[in-house]
């Protein structure tokens, strides 16, 4: 039998214009090259680092109340087992939970950074056809210098004396590429930031926050709407990026310089006449004896904050209203005996702790104590409630602590004062004119700064800083050392970069 | 039920009309959306012939375009052409070798453009619908677009041989390969401080070739079903050669970085060997007299210092012949079976005395070779260095072992029960059976197992019953 089969098989679908069939872009997503010529896209693009900062994994959480306040020893979980901030209270780097928590860190900042490149070389292209784009860029600078400055903080060594800055740190990325770097010293690193800081200044001299309300809306349409224009204050601008600076300095040792960025921040804040300026508190601000009426986190202060659309569900969660509400392995409880080493200890008992402004509406005293600096407000009927769901990065109250701390030494008549206008601004008795020695002068600086930042994530890392001893209690400190102080870097990054474990 | 209300600060201004975007919405409601578009259109073209049930020849054709791949470039062509020969059909064949089937065949393809999605060469950012930042909508970034990637080719060709003899209790199966992947496209994982979301990002690998052959035996050695008595056994065999032809700039960079290690080899990509090579520095031994590691450096002298530049090629861990070998005898009810898999010829960097005996602390609780080959005083010949010595060890030649390893992968015994004798019992079947895994291991090294989760050896017994 001879046999021949032939089957053709042909199936063809519409010919028309294949290219434009056959280009399909998700809706949910955009390429970089379209999203960033305009500047809307520009806009989402920024806004996209903010929403990654305030998220509960960096400040929105683990930055500033969480994590850090836990290292900060304000929260005492020393006696739950199964919470998951237990290992990290003592300062137990190995622990699986803190270890996910850090490398999230790591990895977020470092995500936030690769954005802001992301952005700095698309301007490059098109800077002149974007409105806005000196705000735009300007942000992107001085954002991609606090990442790195903050990730410094957290990973890099103790800095005590210049050799310090000499160490292997971290690595300082300014392009958008896929190539991992070689860590840079401290020196090395925090030049870039004071780089990257002033180029954000120059670009963002002419910030309408130096003229306006650090809450603004300056959008005049709907249609056409410019996020970088709403909320200055709840963005990285001008004063944002100086008192950046002023942090630079103190980590490179240069507290002179460090005192003339932070009284150059004092005397700019003066000169804006708008009335709701940043500026100190005052003892007016806290009028109302309901706590819930006034502008707890002092709001007016902050230099740069972060807007947490979803702040006061996750606070209500950490800090819940009442027992019944806690959670064991994630809520941070005030119980009596917390509490009363805040009456004591924290706010000094015996010098005037019961005026003290912090004290008095921070923390809702009563049969059950609850922390209430970042609840959300009662509305009290007003256009404008008296405050908003923001994080403090940097407030007024720091650049004082900041020029104080330069003047120790060298100027301690000037250094009271200072410490003084803080303290009177939260309704405190200035401390006499005496005789402070130099250390009992910081010492003060500490206690003032600890009452401050609670819940702020900023105690830890100013220990680091002078490597000073970690404060529990009046009878309880903690010795000072790198194992406590330094984050550990992920495994990762030593396994997929040219950088090796350090080997002990 | 979701309200979208596009006229509020911040909405999307063009085209993003998806509910999921809308700024207000029903109290305690969250809207969410997907949405999945991908166009397509394809040609394709097949043709065969058959003559006499002889010769035999195929031919196909596809041309696909799909918005999954790349912007530049959306089409996929394919074709390939084969051919065959049932020899045992020609009339020159002797009949008197009884064989049932002998074909030769043969075969040759290419895929091109092996679909990469647009975001692996574009870079992309996603806009989030969980949150926005105070009014302003967030878009983050997404996925690195690799500018310099390129389509995958693939050109594959096969030999092959069918051959079924004895009444069809013995058949055999033989294929050659060889493969050219040109381009190949690979997920490279980057550190954490690229900042990549995910970690990774797509490239092409370069060009790589595997060649080798895979043979299947299966044979009936016993047929008696008269007496309900079978004994059959199965036998794989492979080996497979693979060779990095040429290799791309980021493979090069990975290599840099993996060269630099001290402690534990990575893959390092070297063109003409296999991409599962290892690198190491050669090393003597350890000097009877300091209890010192000698190595030898790339220029042939020795040296007690290890430097990461004499790193050279030391083996490969790719067998000379793996394969499984299987066997089922049964009879009047009972099937005994086992599986065999066995792998020869491959190099091993034995991380167990690297990091077990050489880097194990003797105070603590260790393996007995710790105490045993450890050098202690001059004049010891030790397999391995000063017992007091802590440090964590540099990658050395030392550690690469040979080996060759036989295991059972499990063995299994059952009875059934004669169905006609349990019908009266209302039982339709009744089998009982004993499974066990792993039952031994035969290696020429010895690695522990289950470093990271425990080595586990099951054993089961069943009892099947159906009524």
């Amino acid at each position: 039998m001879r046999t021949k089969i032939f089957i053709l098989l042909l199936a063809i679908m519409p010919l028309a214009s294949c290219n434009d069939w056959l280009t399909v872009t998700p809706k949910g997503e955009a390429e970089a090259e379209d999203l960033l010529s305009n500047y809307s896209g520009y806009n989402k693009a920024l806004s996209g680092i903010y929403y990654m900062l305030s998220s509960e994994e960096l400040y929105g959480g683990e930055l500033t109340y969480g994590l850090m306040d836990i290292l900060g020893q304000y929260w005492d979980v020393s006696l739950i087992l199964s919470h998951r901030y237990h290992e990290a209270s003592k300062y137990n780097y190995t622990d699986q939970r803190t270890i996910g928590m850090i490398d999230k860190i790591w990895h977020k900042m470092y995500m936030c950074i690769a954005q802001c490149n992301l952005i700095l070389e698309s301007l490059e292209h098109n800077r002149s056809e974007i409105t806005n784009s000196e705000l735009i860029e300007g942000e992107a600078y001085a954002l991609r210098a606090f990442c790195h400055m903050e990730l410094f903080r957290l990973f890099g060594p103790v800095i005590r004396t210049e050799s310090d800055l000499d160490k292997p740190a971290i690595s300082y990325r300014r392009e958008f590429n896929v190539t991992a770097q070689r860590f840079e010293s401290g020196r090395s690193v925090l030049t870039k930031v004071k780089e990257d800081l002033n180029d954000a200044l120059g670009l963002l001299m002419e910030d309408p926050i130096k003229t306006s309300n650090r809450y603004s809306d300056l959008n005049t349409s709907l249609m056409v709407y410019h996020d970088v224009l709403n909320y200055r204050g709840a963005r990285m601008n001008y004063f944002g990026a100086l008192g950046m600076l002023a942090r630079a300095e103190q980590l490179l040792l240069k507290p002179d310089q460090a005192l003339v960025y932070a009284e150059r921040i004092i005397r700019e804040i003066e000169e804006n006449e708008s009335g709701g300026r940043i500026r100190l508190l005052e003892r007016s601000d806290m009028s109302n004896s309901d706590g819930r009426y006034n502008d707890r986190i002092f709001s007016m202060e902050m230099l740069f904050s972060l807007y947490r659309n979803d702040l006061y569900t996750a606070i209500e969660e950490v800090f819940p209203i009442d027992y019944a509400h806690h959670s064991g392995s994630k809520s941070l409880m005030i119980d009596d005996n917390l509490f009363s080493v805040y009456v004591n200890d924290v706010y000094q008992r015996g010098e005037g702790h019961g005026s003290d402004s912090r004290l008095k509406n921070w923390f809702d005293q009563g049969s059950y104590c609850g922390f209430s600096k970042m609840t959300e407000s009662a509305n009290p009927g007003f256009t404008k409630l008296p405050y908003d769901p923001e994080i403090s990065l940097m407030r007024m109250s720091e650049v004082y602590y900041i020029a104080i701390e330069s003047l120790i030494g060298v100027n301690n008549i000037k250094a009271v004062q200072y410490l003084n206008k803080v303290r009177e601004s939260r309704n405190l008795e200035p401390l006499q004119n005496a005789t402070y020695t130099d250390s009992e002068l910081l010492e003060q600086l500490l206690a003032e700064q600890r009452k401050d930042f609670v819940g702020e994530g900023r105690i830890f890392l100013l220990h680091k800083r002078l490597n000073h001893e970690m404060y529990v209690s009046s009878r309880l400190t903690i010795q000072p050392s790198e194992t406590i102080f330094v984050f550990p870097i992920p495994d990762a990054e030593y396994e997929y970069s040219p950088n090796e474990k350090p080997t002990n | 039920m979701t309200v979208f209300i596009p006229r509020v600060p911040g909405t999307v201004p063009g085209g993003l009309g998806d509910p999921a975007y809308a700024m207000r919405y029903k109290k305690d409601t969250e809207p969410t959306s997907y949405e999945n578009e991908t166009h397509s259109i394809g040609f394709i073209g097949n043709a065969n012939y058959l003559y006499d049930n002889r010769y035999f020849a195929d031919l196909s054709m596809s041309y696909d375009g799909s918005s999954q791949f790349g912007s530049d470039n959306k089409f996929a062509p394919f074709w390939s052409v084969g051919a065959g020969w049932n020899l045992h059909r020609e009339k020159f064949f002797p009949k008197a070798w009884k064989v049932n089937t002998l074909k030769l065949r043969y075969s040759y393809g290419i895929t091109g453009n092996q679909e990469f999605k647009a975001y692996q060469a574009k870079t992309t950012l996603q806009f989030m619908t969980d949150r926005r930042y105070n009014t302003g909508m967030a878009a983050l970034l997404m996925g690195y677009g690799n500018p310099h990637l390129k389509w995958q080719k693939k050109y594959d060709s096969n030999l092959g041989l069918d051959l079924v003899l004895a009444q069809r209790r013995l058949s055999l199966t033989f294929n050659y390969y060889n493969t050219k992947t040109d381009g190949m496209l690979a997920d490279i994982t980057v550190a954490p401080s690229v900042g990549l979301p995910s970690n990774t990002f797509t490239a092409n690998l370069g060009k790589i070739r595997n060649q080798g052959y895979e043979a299947n035996i299966l044979g009936a050695i016993i047929r008696k079903p008269a007496n309900q008595l079978e004994w059959s056994v199965s036998l794989q065999l492979a080996h497979n050669k693979n060779k990095l032809l040429e290799i791309s700039e980021y493979l090069r960079n990975i290599n840099n970085e993996t060269n630099e290690n001290k402690f534990t080899p990575g893959y390092i990509y070297e063109e003409g060997r296999s991409m599962n090579s290892i690198f190491a520095v050669r090393s003597l031994g350890i000097d009877p007299y300091t209890g010192k590691e000698i190595f030898i450096k790339k220029d042939g002298s020795l040296t007690y210092e290890w430097n990461a530049e004499d790193k050279v090629y030391c083996g490969k861990e790719d067998p000379k012949l793996f394969g499984n070998i299987g066997t089922n005898l049964y009879w009047r009810g009972w099937n005994l079976n086992a599986v065999f898999q066995f792998r020869l010829g491959s190099d091993i960097y034995n991380q167990t005395l690297a990091k077990r005996v050489e880097g194990a602390d003797p105070n603590m609780n260790a393996d007995r070779r710790v105490l045993n080959h450890r050098w202690k005083t001059p004049g010891d010949h030790a397999r391995y260095r000063d017992i007091k010595e802590y440090t964590s060890n540099y990658i050395s030649s030392r550690f690469i072992q040979r080996e060759n390893m036989i295991q059972m992968t499990n063995i299994s015994l059952s009875y059934e029960f004669d169905r006609d004798k349990i019908s009266k019992y209302k039982l339709r079947t009744f089998r009982l059976s004993f499974y066990m895994n792993n039952p031994f291991r035969l290696s020429t090294i010895k690695e522990e197992r289950g470093l990271d989760y425990p080595f586990e050896r099951s054993y089961v017994f069943g009892l099947n019953v159906s009524f």
